[in-house]
Formats: C-alpha cells, sequence, structure tokens
C-alpha cells in the first residue's frame, strides 16, 4: 500500500501506466471495441472521410481504421514485449556472467562487441539484421531484440560490477554460497530496478522500431493490421486521404509517450535517491 | 597443543595498473609474507591501523580474496591449494562476521531466508531440522524467533550485527573471522555485541579470529594479539604479556596513543611522526624505520626477523634487546 | 571568563515522514573564552545537529527556534548575508571527514586562501602569505609545496590539518569541531589531538568538541555536556564527569567502554536502543533503558537539575537539589 502511494506520488507515470493499461485493454478486447472486422474490405465505402459510421475513416480498400487501429494495438503489445523479452533474455545473463567474472572474455570480446554494435544508429542495427534474416514480425522482432541487447549488457553488468563489491555479496560467498546462486538469488534481485526502467523504455523504442520496420515492409505483413504498415499504405494517398495517416500516427505517438512515462516514473519510484 | 589453523609466508598483493594497456606497473603489498597459529579454543586479536594488511589477512584466509603466495593450513590441508569447490564446501568450517552490518546483509531477504541459505548449500539437516536450528540460533544471539521474517531495515545496528553472528553460526564453524565487528556501531551497543561474543566463545569453545583497530576491544575480548604494520606482523604474544610488556617501538606507540578516559591511567604519549607509508612503495629494511624514534643504519637496511623473545612473545625488531632492557 | 556563545532554550525540528520531530529538544549552554566545551553522545542524540543548528546549516527541512547568542547577536535572527560574515570568519567548523569537507578540484593552499580573502581585508599576495604560515603552524612539513597540491594527494591526516589550518586562518573567536579525529587512526589522532591542544594554547580561541569518544574528552575538555536523545542529560567540568558521573546514562556509558587498564570479564552494558526521534517516551527519555527507573521516571520528564557541582536531568537527585 505504501508502494503503491509512492509511484502515485510520480504523478506522470501514472499517466503513462494509464496510457499503457488503455493499450492493453485494447488489444485484448479488441473485437468487442472494434466495430467491423480489420480486414474486410468493403468496395462500397473506399476512402470515405472520417464519418458516424466509420469514425476515423476507411483505406483505398474500404476498411474501417478504426478498428484496424484498435487491432494494431495487439501487434504493438506484441512487438513491446517480445522484442524486450528476446534482448533481455539475450543480455541480462551475458550482462550477469560478464559483470560477475570480469577477465578476458569480458573485456575484450563482450564489451568490444557492444562498443561496436551500440556505435550504429539503432533504426539501422535494426535494418541491417532485419534485411539479412527476410521480411516477417518474427525476423523483426529477432533484429529489434538483438539491437537492444547490447543496452542490457551493459546496464546489467554496470549493475553487477557495483553490486559484486557489496559486503553482502562477499557474506554470500563466505557463507559458501555457488557462484550461480550469488549471482541469481543474491546480485540479480537487487540489479532488477534499473533493468525494469530499462525494459519499459525499451517497450517505447520497441514499438517505434516495430512501426519503423513495418512502414518499410520488413516488419508485419499484410493484411495483418500494423500501425507501421498502414502509415506506408497511408502514405501514397497523403494527397487524397489526409486523414488515413492522422489515426496510426497518433497511436504511435502516444503510445510511446505512455511508455516514456511510465519508464520516468518508475525511474522516480525505484530509484532510492529520488524516492524521497 | 596443535594449531588449527597455521598461516605460513601469506601474501597478498595488488597489481597497480596504469596507461592504456592496462600494464601492470607496481604491486600493493597489503599482506607481506606473514606467518602465524591460531589454537583450537583461543581467540587470536589481529590489530593495526587502517592499511596494515589487517582486513586483507582475514580475507585471504578465505580466499574472498585470492592469496599471492604462502600457505593457510586448517586441519593439515593447504586452503590456498584447494579448489574453487573444495573452498566453498570448507567455508562451512570457517566463517566471517563482517563490520558494516548495514552493508553485509541482503536487504531483500528476509532474516530466515538469509539463515536459511546457509544452511542449505551445505545440505544440512532436513527441512524441519533446519527450522528448529534458526529458531534455537536467533535466540542464542539474543533475538526472538518473530524477527524471522523481518528484513534487515526492521533492525537496529546492533540487531544487525547480532544477526550477522547468527549467520556465521548457523552452520558450527570450527573457526570464526570477526572482521572489525564493533567498530560501526555505537559504545552502549558495542558493549551489548562484545558481552554477546564473549558468551559465545564459551559456550561452543569458538576458535576465532578477531581483527580490529581498536587495542582496547581487542584486549577485552582476545587471548593472543598480533600487530600489524605495513603488511606484516610486528609483534605476537599472549595479550597479558603484550600489554604489560609491548616490546615493539610500533607497539608501544600505539598503546601510548589510545586516549584514555581515566586520567590516573595516564601515560607518557609516543608521537609517532609523519604518515604511514604507501604499501605500493614500502620503506626498506624494517618498515617502521622512518617513523620509529630508535631506528639505526641496520634497521634501514636490513628487514628484521619475527623471533621469540620470550614466551610465546615474538617481536620483529632488532633493537630489541638495547630497547627493552634498560 | 566572558562568555562568548549562550545557547538558550534550542530546539531544532525538521520536518520528516512522521510529521514534525525535534531533533534537538530544549538545549542550553554556554561556552567561555578559551576553554574547550565536550559535547558527547551517541549516534542520534542530537550533537551535530546543535552544532549545524549554531552555524545556520541546517537542511531545508530544518529550523531552529529558541536563543543562540554570540556576542551580542543571537545568531537565530540575523541576516543569512550577516550569517556568512560570521561562518568561517568569527566561528569556523572542523568537519570528521576532511575528504568532503575539502573541494577537489581546487588546491588546498587556494582554499585556505580564499577563506582569509573572503573574510580579512588583505591582499591576494597576503592571502597566499597568510595560507602558507598557517600550513606550517598546523605542522605541515613542505608548507609551499603542499600549498600547490590537492586534497587527494594528501593522506586522511594532513587532510585534518588542513582543515584546521583553514578554520584557525581568520583567528576565529569559536572553532566548532565535530568528531575531528573519528575517522583516522589512533596514531595520527594523538598528533591531530596534540596540535589542537597547541592551537588553542597559543590562540586563546575556545573550542566546541562534539565526540562520542570519552577518552578524547577526558584529554581535551575542560567542561562536558552529555546529550541524549535531544537533550542534555548532564553538565559539569571534565574532573566531576570522570570521577563523581551523576546520570545514570552517563554512568553506563562510562561502565560500557572496554578500558584498557582495567581488567573485567564482562562490560557493563546499556539494554536497548536509542529512542526514535518520533517516538520519544513521554517520561524521562532514558526511562526505557536505565537500571535505577522509578514509577515517577515514566510520567514525567525530569529537569536540568542544579547540583552542587554539576547538573544533572535525573530524578534520582531530586531531594538533594532541594
Amino acid at each position: 500500500m505504501k508502494n503503491w502511494k509512492l509511484f502515485m506520488r510520480s504523478g506522470m507515470g501514472v499517466v503513462g501506466a494509464i496510457i499503457i493499461l488503455g493499450l492493453i485493454l485494447c488489444a485484448t478486447f479488441a473485437s468487442v471495441i472494434a466495430p467491423y472486422d480489420p480486414n474486410v474490405q468493403d468496395y462500397n465505402s473506399i476512402l470515405l472521410e472520417p464519418n458516424s459510421e466509420h469514425w476515423f475513416g476507411t483505406d483505398d480498400l474500404g476498411r474501417d481504421i478504426f478498428s484496424r487501429v484498435v487491432y494494431g494495438a495487439q501487434i504493438s503489445i506484441k512487438a513491446a514485449i517480445v522484442s524486450v523479452g528476446i534482448a533481455m533474455i539475450i543480455g541480462v545473463p551475458i550482462g550477469l556472467f560478464t559483470g560477475y567474472y570480469r577477465g578476458f572474455w569480458d573485456e575484450w570480446v563482450v564489451m568490444r562487441v557492444v562498443d561496436a554494435m551500440q556505435a550504429f544508429p539503432f533504426l539501422i542495427l535494426a535494418l541491417a539484421i532485419s534485411a539479412v534474416l527476410g521480411a516477417g514480425f518474427g525476423n523483426a522482432m529477432l533484429a529489434i531484440g538483438i539491437g537492444f541487447a547490447p543496452a542490457f549488457i551493459r546496464i546489467t553488468r554496470g549493475q553487477v560490477l557495483s553490486l559484486r563489491n557489496m559486503e553482502y555479496i562477499h557474506a554470500a560467498k563466505s557463507v559458501g554460497m555457488k557462484d550461480s546462486r550469488i549471482i541469481f538469488g543474491h546480485i540479480l534481485p537487487n540489479a532488477l530496478s534499473p533493468i525494469i526502467i530499462q525494459a519499459t523504455l525499451a517497450m517505447a523504442s520497441g514499438i517505434l522500431a516495430e512501426a519503423s520496420l513495418s512502414y518499410l515492409g520488413l516488419g508485419v505483413q499484410p493484411p495483418t493490421p500494423s500501425w507501421g504498415s498502414m502509415l506506408n499504405q497511408a502514405q501514397s494517398l497523403l494527397s487524397v486521404a489526409p486523414y488515413a495517416t492522422y489515426y496510426p500516427g497518433l497511436a504511435i505517438f502516444v503510445v510511446v509517450l505512455g511508455f516514456n512515462l511510465l519508464g520516468d516514473g518508475l525511474q522516480q519510484y525505484l530509484n532510492p535517491r529520488t524516492r524521497k | 597443543m596443535q594449531p588449527l589453523l597455521t598461516i605460513k609466508n601469506l601474501k597478498k598483493y595488488f597489481p597497480i595498473h596504469a596507461g592504456i594497456l592496462n600494464k601492470t606497473v607496481g604491486h600493493v603489498k597489503a599482506v607481506d609474507g606473514i606467518h602465524f597459529n591460531v589454537y583450537p579454543g583461543e581467540t587470536l586479536g589481529i590489530v593495526g591501523e587502517s592499511g596494515c594488511g589487517k582486513s586483507t589477512t582475514g580475507r585471504t584466509i578465505l580466499r574472498l580474496s585470492e592469496p599471492t603466495e604462502g600457505e593457510v593450513l586448517f586441519n593439515g590441508k593447504d586452503l590456498a591449494k584447494l579448489s574453487k569447490e573444495e573452498m566453498r564446501r570448507m567455508r562451512k568450517d570457517i566463517q566471517m562476521i563482517f563490520q558494516d552490518p548495514f552493508a553485509s546483509l541482503n536487504p531483500r531477504k528476509t532474516i530466515k531466508q538469509t539463515l536459511m541459505e546457509s544452511l542449505v548449500v551445505h545440505g544440512i539437516g532436513s527441512k524441519e531440522e533446519r527450522k528448529k536450528r534458526i529458531e534455537e540460533i536467533i535466540q542464542v544471539v539474543g533475538l526472538r524467533p518473530e524477527h524471522l521474517d523481518r528484513h534487515p531495515h526492521d533492525f537496529s545496528g546492533g540487531q544487525r550485527q547480532r544477526i550477522s553472528i547468527a549467520r556465521a553460526l548457523v552452520v558450527n564453524p570450527k573457526v570464526i573471522i570477526a572482521d572489525e565487528p564493533v567498530s560501526a556501531l555505537d559504545v552502549s551497543i558495542q558493549s551489548q555485541i562484545l558481552n554477546l561474543m564473549k558468551d559465545l566463545k564459551k559456550e561452543f569453545q569458538l576458535t576465532m579470529i578477531f581483527i580490529s583497530h581498536d587495542l582496547s576491544v581487542v584486549k577485552h575480548l582476545c587471548d593472543r594479539v598480533a600487530v600489524m604494520y605495513l603488511g606484516r606482523v610486528v609483534e605476537i604474544a599472549d595479550k597479558k604479556s603484550l600489554f604489560a610488556n609491548p616490546s615493539h617501538p610500533y607497539t608501544q606507540a600505539l598503546l601510548s596513543a589510545i586516549p584514555q578516559a581515566n586520567k590516573a591511567q595516564k601515560k607518557e604519549r609516543i608521537l609517532l611522526h609523519g604518515d604511514l607509508p604507501s604499501p605500493a612503495n614500502p620503506p626498506s629494511g624494517c618498515t617502521f624505520h622512518p617513523r620509529c624514534r630508535f631506528a639505526t643504519e641496520l634497521c634501514k637496511s636490513t628487514p628484521p626477523e619475527l623471533r621469540e623473545v620470550s614466551e610465546a612473545h615474538m617481536v620483529s625488531c632488532h633493537l630489541y634487546e638495547e630497547i627493552n632492557q634498560r | 571568563m566572558s562568555v562568548i556563545l549562550d545557547v538558550r532554550n534550542l530546539v531544532t525540528t525538521f520536518s520528516t515522514d512522521y510529521g514534525k520531530v525535534a531533533v534537538v529538544d530544549g538545549v542550553d549552554f554556554v561556552i567561555k573564552q578559551g576553554e574547550t566545551l565536550g559535547v558527547v553522545g551517541e549516534s542520534g542524540c542530537g550533537k551535530s545537529v546543535t552544532s549545524l543548528s549554531i552555524m545556520g546549516l541546517l537542511a531545508q527541512n530544518g529550523k531552529s527556534e529558541g536563543e543562540i547568542r554570540f556576542h551580542d547577536k543571537n545568531l537565530l535572527q540575523v541576516s543569512e548575508k550577516e550569517m556568512q560574515k560570521i561562518r568561517g570568519n568569527e566561528i569556523a567548523m572542523i568537519f570528521q571527514e576532511p575528504m568532503t569537507s575539502l573541494n577537489p578540484l581546487h588546491p588546498v593552499g587556494k582554499q585556505i586562501g580564499e577563506a582569509v580573502l573572503l573574510h580579512l581585508k588583505v591582499s591576494k599576495a597576503e592571502a597566499k602569505q597568510r595560507a602558507i604560515q598557517m600550513l606550517k603552524a598546523v605542522g605541515m612539513p613542505r608548507a609551499e609545496e603542499i600549498y600547490n597540491e590537492y586534497p587527494h594527494q594528501l593522506s586522511g591526516g594532513m587532510r585534518q590539518r588542513v582543515m584546521i589550518a583553514m578554520a584557525m586562518a581568520c583567528d576565529p573567536k569559536l572553532i566548532i569541531a565535530d568528531e575531528p579525529t573519528t575517522a583516522l587512526d589512533v596514531t595520527i589522532q594523538a598528533q591531530i589531538l596534540d596540535l589542537m591542544q597547541d592551537v588553542k594554547e597559543q590562540t586563546g580561541t575556545s573550542i566546541m568538541l562534539i565526540t562520542h569518544d570519552l577518552g578524547v574528552v577526558s584529554e581535551m575538555c575542560d567542561r562536558v555536556i552529555v546529550m541524549y536523545a535531544g537533550q542534555v542529560v548532564e553538565e559539569t567540568d571534565v574532573e566531576t564527569l570522570f570521577s563523581e558521573p551523576k546520570h545514570p546514562y552517563t554512568v553506563g556509558l562510562m561502565e560500557s567502554i572496554p578500558e584498557l587498564g582495567t581488567e573485567k570479564e564482562y562490560l557493563d552494558t546499556i539494554p536497548g536502543a536509542v529512542p526514535l526521534a518520533h517516538q520519544m517516551p513521554t517520561g524521562c527519555r532514558f526511562a526505557p533503558r536505565c537500571s535505577k527507573v522509578m514509577p515517577i521516571c515514566e510520567q514525567k520528564q525530569p529537569p536540568l537539575l542544579e547540583l552542587s557541582n554539576q547538573k544533572c536531568r535525573c530524578w534520582l537527585y531530586q531531594e538533594v537539589s532541594e
């Protein structure tokens, strides 16, 4: 209860949490909320401007844009969770082990690779990996996940480096614990808060990256509704139906903002220095 | 009596790195060739000022930092040569109590979890037995079983140090290394913990290495005392003998420097000049010679050996006879 | 001897999560010209907050009431600008941890010189001369070279000497030393105490020495106040303190320290721990830990009673004082 109150105090973080809750509800109850099937083409109502029947209008195939935006939330959530999940599965263990054991592998292999990967702008990196792997949602997720991994390696390793010198870690060792128990039982739980913050912020970038890759045709394939691919298709009609770009764009903006606000809020809440 | 623990020529050098290539440019000689024995049931005090290597000695025995050279014989086995896994098992028999009770307990674990874990990693007892053992040990250190479900931040410094002691005791170790266990505590709490340690010592016939900078505390608790200066033992003796006849000039200065509340016991103060030299670049010969009021040419050139000057009293000083037999 | 600092009914409160909490609660004492007053107590007794209140250096959420008379001014009522003129000039402070109280980016000599420039009307060259002179006065070898060295190049003892040099640079009337030797090793502590004693003898400045170490008190102080839970519980001269301590807390404190000269199987202890500032007992604040507790102790707070040789906040001595 006290924790909840503390989090409520972070203000904008609560706004972020509400936005994300909205997104999740939207994705879960898409079939209830959306008035139309997002993929059904209705040639009698092509390129209609927003009206009482089609709140956000229709696209060039006569599909209801509102329904597609609602269903797009599913892809966005998937994108956020899967890409960041992959990044964490790769990044956190590598960060834990290199930080705990140090030595040659840490200094001359892992960290140099991380440096090299972080030297590229993130999207270019994801684009390159994605181009190698081929188009498709799964490959896009893998590409984004790999692109994010260095950030998780770095932040986890940084935490471990400071924690491994804490006296309770020495104490754990002196009691006779195995390294694996120390790493997963004592270091990881104490390193978790910055990793969670990083994950929240990375989810925002993940959604953005998925939209970008889909926009470029490397992500979600038609006809599945994704905000990025919707933007892509609407772009060619910009002069005829500008409204078709508004709503997916706005959705991306709001959700990315939501994750960032939540990340900042968590940062304030979880960071003991700003907690008071 | 056979010693339980024998330290032979133990050294711990920390490399100093510099430059872009991280080349080793020198070593901090934190512990520089020390010898001593610890006998069953006794408490050996290791005293010295910061940077003398007393804490490193404790950590190196337990291989929390790996020794550079030397032997640590425990029950005839050289701990320095054990594999990592063998050493891990061996830690059941040698436990440590740390200085800062606020840093040495994992803030996310309840006391029960912390104590339980010690038993689990060494596979001691069944679940029921472990539970019983924990409830027993928490009372031994003066806390109550209902404290078990709380987290470290619910406790005061003195209570936390009791928990640290319980963690060390719960696996029934043969040796305990206590690294400044009371120096982070307030005076009135310090005395509670010292009394507790004295009780435990008697009750369990504990063998203990007690590391401290505070000579009065060491005198209160220990049976024998080793005085360290710049990584070496300069004097080691029976408590009585050491405090009655401090023989190394450094020990003498150290003893006289302690401010005494009781004015009647005040004696002439020997003020040491200058600061502790850097252990990265210790003085030649006897490392104490630049601050020693008796130093001669011999002291500057030749390091003295630790030698027995009377029964159970060893001193590392060329001038022992001249200084002490006037 | 004239009184230079007169603290009357000082109450310092902090607003915290638990509401307003009085960390110093009605403290009175005086410091006379040329004397060293020891302030003894354990962590949380309010001794450091008392000194910060005098210096006007409380954190944002702290507030002092009462009266702190320094010469003819009440320091609690002077403006911040005026306070700046007094700080470092007429009242100087020496902190426990010299590493964090010196600016790591400036040479130590320059930092001393700056203090001089700030308060005395001297040229830069004169300020530098003064700084070097001060460094010599605190027994620094190669003072001219050390003038240009940075704090991290000096050892803990040397840094504390620099702090003392800085505190003395403007010939203050009062030096407040908050645990000045606690972070130092015993042999270095002996050097610093020796130095402070010299300084006092040469300049005749008054010192308020805050410490938890009764040994240090015995060596350095003329008079002593013992604090517990934000209040003064005993006040006396240093001889009486050690020969006839009256307050059960003072007695307990003395008995709980292992001493080189005495042999005891067990130390006497004070059971329990200091009460938290927001959970003070209603009666005597020491009552829950006191071995001589009486019914009245738990109901009513004792006043600071005037006894023949000392003042003592304890119901045990009520008849004696009447």
